[in-house]
């Protein structure tokens, strides 16, 4: 996600409260979770998240609840290639809303294996339920994480560290 | 970071440092506020430097473009020609205001940022600012009000930016004129916010028809609808209005920045940007970007709209009903039937007879290669039958025209 956070702002008040809920209770209530509970997730300052498989070789990767509120209402997802490797920071597709066109970027190097087609359908599923990887949910691809991309992964953020570097964001 | 790129094959490169640079002296990318004109008035170079700007200029550098393109249209990121445009009017071309029995070239153009589609021509100046989006504490108006001001400065005393961050002029909040429209693209740490601006475009009477699609009321799109508006011209002059706009953003951003008039010739030359304009001319992206959608004759399921009366004279019983995703026609959930205006009773599979047609059992059908409906549907047998012969043309010459296909009058 580019930084849309600081720049396409519509109406800050709002937007920090939702932070102070710990992200894993998006959708405290759904039955069926994609991953396991105790999944690792991480974020990137560009206001992606990522959730891995406790082994480390699979993960799904969507934007946050924060980029999702600033952006707006979504109105297309440019969803990424299937199959496609790409590195850390790369542009993997994007999200339209309010007359802007937003890249995704790639958390960490992986492979794309597969791809949130609801968002076709639905694309306000992203504002609705952004952070959610399951069935229904706004997560965008499905990921193949590579030997580089367990690297990668240190120099993204855990939950407290990012609501902590959004605070930081929306009070300048 | 990597641009992102669409899946094409042909498009799939990651962006390498650039071979030739636009600039021998790099250190005009890295000043903290850059201005640039351009001499083109080619659509497609001006949006390559454009994107070159976006991704090579100095992440905390401020940028402001200006410039002025022959005349287009040019669609957003996300949005479907076949929709927006009449592509058969494009095709052939407007009439030229000095001696409308001779046509001007209008080229189709698909830009990297979002929103909804515009015409432009020599009348109209392109402004775009670039700047870091850290620290771009902005609502989106932020530019768009830059160029209000400027237009104030000008005379024009009613310009404001309306909540769709266009800016209008009028007498009342009830009549407003669209003059300039806003679209933006973001990627890691940069925005770009461009837009529009009527000044004195002799082609107006003609944009309300290059904009309206014969085949839009059979179409349902997902990606970006425009909105319509009405627009007018300020009626100012290209150079006083650019001069304005950039005395705005020097106060915006504090200095005498020089104005460097881009280098055409070293621009088509840059590695870079020649790709980028190579890409952004292919159908493939033209055409080939656009979000999946139907046209069907008649209402759906998924679409049960009523439709547009057909022609008198297509065959009674005709249904046609096409199923396009990235601008290729799934033939297993596309069909077209009642060819026949006697019977009724003659589906065919599109294709199935297309001498062009490499695997004559494929499935896809790429809309946007069609040089004639009529070679997609005829079966060389139905020279033995001229009453099917007959009403495959009048659906084929129909079917052209709603797609825009035939050959350009340029």
């Amino acid at each position: 996600m580019a930084s849309i956070a600081r720049c396409l702002r519509a109406a800050r008040p709002s937007t920090l409260s939702a932070f102070k809920t710990p992200v894993s209770r998006v959708c405290p209530v759904r039955a069926f979770h994609a991953t396991s509970s105790n999944a690792l997730r991480k974020y990137t300052k560009e206001h992606e998240w990522i959730d891995l498989s406790a082994d480390l070789k699979t993960g799904v990767i969507g934007i946050s609840e924060y980029a999702a509120k600033e952006l707006g209402d979504v109105v297309f997802v440019e969803l990424p290639e299937e199959g496609k490797q790409v590195n850390a920071g790369d542009a993997i597709g994007a999200v339209e809303s309010v007359k802007s066109a937003a890249d995704i970027n790639a958390p960490i190097a992986c492979k794309i294996t597969g791809i949130n087609l609801l968002l076709e359908e639905k694309p306000a599923t992203i504002n609705q339920v952004p952070e959610d990887d399951s069935h229904g949910g706004g997560w965008i691809a499905k990921v193949q994480v590579t030997e580089e991309g367990v690297k990668d992964l240190e120099k993204l953020m855990d939950p407290q560290a990012y609501a902590e570097f959004t605070a930081a964001e929306g009070e300048h | 970071m990597a641009p992102f790129r669409p899946s094409l094959s042909l498009l799939s490169r990651i962006s390498a440092p650039s071979k030739v640079p636009l600039f021998r002296d790099a250190t005009v990318l890295a000043k903290p506020v850059q201005i640039y004109t351009s001499p083109t008035h080619d659509p497609y170079l001006n949006l390559a430097i454009e994107q070159y700007l976006l991704r090579n200029c100095a992440k905390s550098s401020a940028v402001l473009f200006l410039y002025v393109n022959r005349p287009c249209v040019v669609i957003g990121r996300n949005q479907n020609p076949w929709m927006e445009v009449n592509l058969d009017r494009r095709r052939r071309g407007i009439p030229s205001p000095s001696s409308p029995s001779k046509h001007t070239r209008v080229d189709l153009v698909r830009r990297r940022s979002g929103g909804g589609t515009v015409f432009h021509d020599l009348g109209n100046v392109n402004w775009s600012v670039i700047c870091p989006s850290a620290s771009f504490d902005f609502d989106r108006n932020r530019h768009a009000e830059m160029v209000s001001r400027a237009l104030r400065r000008l005379g024009v005393e009613e310009a404001r930016v309306n909540d769709r961050h266009d800016i209008v002029v009028g007498p009342s909040e009830k009549e407003t004129y669209k003059v300039s429209g806003s679209a933006y693209k973001l990627i890691t740490g940069r925005a770009l916010h461009h837009g529009t601006c009527l000044l004195s475009s002799p082609h107006l009477p003609m944009v309300s028809e290059l904009l309206r699609s014969p085949a839009e009321g059979y179409m349902q799109s997902k990606g970006v609808r425009s909105v319509r508006s009405p627009i007018r011209n300020v009626e100012l002059g290209n150079e006083e209005f650019i001069d304005a706009v950039i005395g705005e953003f020097r106060k915006m951003y504090e200095g005498e920045t020089p104005v460097v008039d881009v280098d055409t010739e070293a621009a088509v030359q840059a590695t870079w940007i020649a790709e980028e304009m190579e890409t952004i001319q292919t159908a493939d992206w033209k055409y080939g970007q656009t979000p999946q959608f139907t046209f069907s004759t008649h209402p759906t399921e998924e679409d049960p709209r009523r439709r547009p009366p057909l022609p008198e004279d297509l065959p009674p019983k005709l249904r046609i009903h096409l199923d396009v995703r990235k601008g290729i026609i799934d033939l297993n959930s596309s069909s077209i039937s009642g060819l026949r205006s006697d019977e009724g009773e003659c589906a065919v599979r599109i294709g199935e007879n297309d001498l062009y047609d490499v695997d004559a059992k494929a499935d896809k059908k790429t809309l946007y290669e069609i040089v004639d409906w009529g070679t997609a549907l005829s079966n060389p047998l139905d020279l033995q039958d001229p009453l099917l012969f007959n009403d495959t043309r009048k659906v084929s010459d129909w079917l052209n025209k709603m797609f825009g296909i035939g050959p350009s009058s340029m």
